[in-house]
C-alpha cells in the first residue's frame, strides 16, 4: 500500500505540463502511424486522410510544444502567441488533494476494465449484479443497499432489453460464446 | 413483443410539406407512441435532475433502446427526452443552486434566492410554465421558418454540401468550449476515426489493421456512448462530489403561474432571443440563458432586484432555454450543423436511423422535422405539468449519490453498446472511447467536434468525390457556384476570426 501511495504522490509531483504533453504525443504517434499506412493506398483513397492527417500532425506537434514550454510565459509576440495560447486551456486546474484524485481516477478506470472483463467471461447478466454490487459496496460500505441496487439494476435491464426489446444479450466466453 | 407494436406505423418518408405533417401526426398521435413519448420525456427529466448527466448522456443511453424502432419513432423519443432534460436541469438550479445542465446556469441567479426566501414552489412553477411557453414560441418560429429553409435546402448541389460540411466542422471547432487549436485537433481526430473501414467511394478498406471488426468502420453507437456516457461516468466517479443539501421548498404554485402571464412582454422577448441564439450553430443554451436574463434585467424598471429573487429572472432564462431548442433545430436538421452537445448526439442518432442530416433531410425526410416539433411540444407540456405539480418529489432524485449512480449508468451504457449490433467488440469500443473521452475531459478538449466530424466527414468526402465525378475531374467545379463561394468565404472567416482576435489582444497589451 505504501508503494501505491508513493507512486501516486510521485505522479502528483510531476510537472503539470507532462500529462497533456503525453496525451498529445500519443495522439501524434497514432496519427503518424495512420499517415504511414495511408501512403500504401491508391491516390483517391489516401487523399482525404492525408488532407486531414498532415495538418493534424502539425497541430499535435504544436500542442505538445505548447504544453511542454508553458507557452503563455514565453513572451512570444504576434500570430504565434495567438496560436499557441489557444491550447493553454487544455490544462486542468486541480483543486484539492491531487494524489488522492489520481488514485481515484486510476481506481475508476480499473473498475471499468474489470467490468468489461467480467462481461467477456460471464456475460452481461451474471456480470452486472456482481459489478454493481461490488462497486456500490466499495464506496458506500452498505451491503444491503449494494445488493439491492445490483439486483434491481439487473432485473430492470433484463426486462427492458431481453424481454421487451427481444435483444440478444451476450452470454460470455465461459458459456462457449465468442 | 415490441416488434408487434411497431408494425402499426409503416415507415414513410417524404419531402412534401402537407404529407410530412400528416406522417408526423400519424406517428406521434397513436396511443402506443404517446406512451413511448411519455417514457422519453420522463427519462429526459430524470437525466436533467440527476447530477452530472444531462442531454448528451440521456440521448446516448436512449439510442440503443430506440435503435430497433422505426426511424420516425426513434427520433420522436429522443426529441421528447431533449424536452424533458431542459426542465430537469432547472429544478436543481432553483432548489440546490446547482444547474443540472449548463443551459440552466442563469436560472439559479434568481431561482435559488427565491427558494431561500421560502418561495421555491413559486419559482419552480414559474419555471415550468415559462419553459412550456418558451418552447411553444420557439416551435412556432421553427414551423414558420420551414418553407424558407426548405427552399434554401433545395438549392444545394453536391459541391455545396461539401463546403457546408467543411463550414460546419470549422464553426463547431471555433465555438465549442476549449481552445480553438484543441477543438480543431478534436475535429480532425473525429475525421480520421471516420476514415477507418471500407470506403464506399473508393472501395478501399482503410486503417483496418488486419481486423475484421474495423472492416465496417468504427461504429457510431459505441462512439457516442463511450465519449459521452462512459466518459462522464468516469469523471463523476473520480470526483468526490458532496451530497446535495436541500432547503424547504415552500408554497406559491399558483403565484408562480400567474407571474408568468403577468410578465408577457418579458416572456415573449426572452423566447424570441432564445430562438435566435439557438439558430446560431454552436451558440448553445448557456448563451441563450444568460443573454435573455441580462436583457430582462436591462429592460426592467428596477434592475437591482435581479439576483436577489426576482421571478422575472427565472421566467426570462427558462423561456429562452426552451425556445432555443426550436431554433437549434434549424441548423441541426436543415444544415447538419448542431448547436450543442445534445443536438450533436441527435445528429448521430439521425445517421444511425439512416436519415442524412442537412439539406437532403428537407428534400427527402421532411416528416422528421414535424416529428421533432410535435415531440418537443408535447414533451414540454408534459414536463411542465409534472414539474409544476411534483417538483419537490422529483428534486429528491438529485440526492442520489454518484457512487450509486455511476455503476448503474455504466451497466446500461455497455449493455446498450452491445445490443445495437450484437458484437462484443462494441463493448470494448465503448469502454475505449470512454477512456479517450475521459482524457479529453481531463485536458479541457471538447468532445462535441469529434462526434460532429465523425458524422460530417464522410458526407464531405462523398460529396467531394461526387463533384469530381460530375465535373469529370475539373477542380474549378468547387468554385463555380455562388453558394459554394459564400460557404468557402464563411469557413475562412470563421477559422481566421479567433487568430485575428488573439493577435489584436496581444498587440493591445504589449506588457503582458
Amino acid at each position: 500500500m505504501n508503494l501505491i501511495r508513493r507512486f501516486f504522490e510521485r505522479l502528483a509531483d510531476l510537472d503539470d505540463r507532462y500529462p497533456p504533453a503525453a496525451f498529445y504525443g500519443l495522439l501524434f504517434a497514432y496519427v503518424a502511424a495512420l499517415l504511414a499506412e495511408a501512403m500504401r493506398y491508391d491516390p483517391r483513397a489516401r487523399l482525404f486522410p492525408l488532407l486531414v492527417g498532415v495538418p493534424l500532425a502539425v497541430a499535435l506537434a504544436v500542442a505538445v510544444f505548447a504544453a511542454l514550454v508553458d507557452a503563455p510565459d514565453l513572451g512570444v509576440a504576434g500570430p504565434f502567441e495567438g496560436l499557441v495560447s489557444a491550447v493553454e486551456t487544455h490544462r486542468r486546474v486541480d483543486g484539492g488533494d491531487t494524489p488522492r484524485r489520481y488514485r481515484r481516477e486510476a481506481e475508476t478506470v480499473l473498475w471499468l476494465l474489470a467490468f468489461v472483463s467480467a462481461i467477456r467471461l460471464l456475460g452481461f447478466f451474471p456480470a452486472i449484479p456482481c459489478y454493481v454490487t461490488a462497486a456500490v459496496y466499495r464506496w458506500e460500505r452498505d451491503v444491503r443497499r449494494a445488493l439491492l441496487l445490483g439486483l434491481l439494476t439487473t432485473a430492470a435491464l433484463y426486462v427492458l432489453f431481453a424481454e421487451l426489446l427481444s435483444a440478444t444479450v451476450y452470454r460470455g466466453a465461459l458459456a462457449g460464446v465468442s | 413483443m415490441f416488434e408487434q407494436l411497431f408494425l402499426e406505423v409503416p415507415a414513410r418518408a417524404t419531402g412534401e410539406l402537407p404529407e410530412a405533417v400528416w406522417i408526423a401526426a400519424r406517428t406521434v398521435f397513436t396511443p402506443r407512441n404517446l406512451a413511448f413519448l411519455t417514457f422519453g420525456t420522463l427519462f429526459g427529466l430524470l437525466m436533467g435532475v440527476l447530477p452530472g448527466l444531462g442531454g448528451p448522456v440521456a440521448l446516448a443511453l436512449l439510442i440503443p433502446v430506440t435503435f430497433r424502432l422505426e426511424a420516425n419513432v426513434s427520433i420522436m423519443i429522443l426529441s421528447a427526452a431533449l424536452g424533458g432534460v431542459a426542465f430537469g436541469g432547472s429544478v436543481t438550479a432553483i432548489l440546490f443552486n446547482t444547474p443540472g445542465d449548463a443551459p440552466n446556469a442563469a436560472t439559479l441567479l434568481d431561482g435559488y434566492p427565491l427558494t431561500r426566501r421560502g418561495r421555491g414552489a413559486e419559482a419552480l412553477t414559474a419555471s415550468a410554465v415559462a419553459s412550456a411557453a418558451g418552447a411553444i414560441v420557439g416551435l412556432a418560429l421553427l414551423v414558420f421558418s420551414i418553407p424558407l429553409v426548405r427552399r434554401f435546402a433545395l438549392a444545394f448541389h453536391s459541391v455545396d454540401i461539401f463546403w457546408l460540411a467543411l463550414f460546419g466542422l470549422a464553426t463547431v471547432a471555433v465555438v465549442c468550449r476549449g481552445g480553438i487549436l484543441a477543438n480543431l485537433i478534436a475535429g480532425a481526430v473525429g475525421l480520421l476515426i471516420a476514415f477507418h473501414g471500407l470506403n464506399p467511394v473508393t472501395g478501399t478498406a482503410r486503417f483496418t489493421w488486419g481486423t475484421v471488426y474495423l472492416r465496417d468502420g468504427v461504429p457510431l453507437v459505441p462512439l457516442i456512448i463511450g465519449v459521452f456516457a462512459v466518459a462522464e461516468m468516469l469523471r463523476l466517479a473520480s470526483e468526490a462530489t458532496p451530497i446535495v443539501r436541500t432547503d424547504p421548498v415552500g408554497g406559491g404554485k399558483l403565484a408562480g403561474a400567474k407571474a408568468v402571464f403577468g410578465n408577457g412582454p418579458t416572456l415573449v422577448r426572452s423566447s424570441i432571443i432564445g430562438w435566435l441564439i439557438g439558430v446560431i450553430p454552436g451558440a448553445g443554451g448557456t448563451v441563450a440563458n444568460f443573454v435573455s436574463y441580462l436583457q430582462a434585467r436591462a429592460t426592467s424598471a428596477d434592475p437591482e432586484s435581479f439576483g436577489s429573487g426576482d421571478i422575472r429572472g427565472v421566467i426570462a432564462s427558462e423561456a429562452a432555454n426552451d425556445a432555443k431548442d426550436g431554433g437549434s433545430m434549424v441548423p441541426t436538421l436543415g444544415l447538419g450543423i448542431p448547436g450543442s452537445a445534445s443536438t450533436a448526439v441527435l445528429l448521430g442518432a439521425l445517421v444511425i436511423n439512416g436519415i442524412v442530416p442537412g439539406p437532403a433531410l428537407f428534400r427527402e425526410n421532411l416528416q422528421v422535422v414535424f416529428v421533432v416539433v410535435f415531440a418537443l411540444f408535447l414533451s414540454n407540456l408534459l414536463t411542465s405539468a409534472v414539474g409544476a405539480l411534483s417538483a419537490e418529489r422529483i428534486s429528491k432524485l438529485a440526492r442520489i449519490p454518484t457512487s450509486s449512480l455511476v455503476p448503474v449508468v455504466l451497466a446500461v451504457a455497455l449493455l446498450g453498446a452491445f445490443v445495437s449490433r450484437g458484437n462484443f467488440g462494441d463493448v470494448v469500443a465503448a469502454a475505449a472511447f470512454g477512456l479517450f473521452g475521459f482524457l479529453l475531459l481531463k485536458f479541457g478538449v471538447s468532445r462535441v467536434p469529434i462526434v460532429i466530424a465523425f458524422v460530417l466527414g464522410p458526407i464531405a468526402e462523398q460529396n467531394f468525390h461526387r463533384t469530381l465525378q460530375i465535373s469529370r475531374g475539373e477542380l474549378s467545379a468547387f468554385f463555380d457556384r455562388p453558394i459554394s463561394l459564400l460557404l468557402l468565404l464563411a469557413t475562412a472567416l470563421v477559422l481566421a476570426f479567433p487568430f485575428v482576435a488573439a493577435v489584436r489582444r496581444g498587440r493591445g497589451d504589449p506588457g503582458e
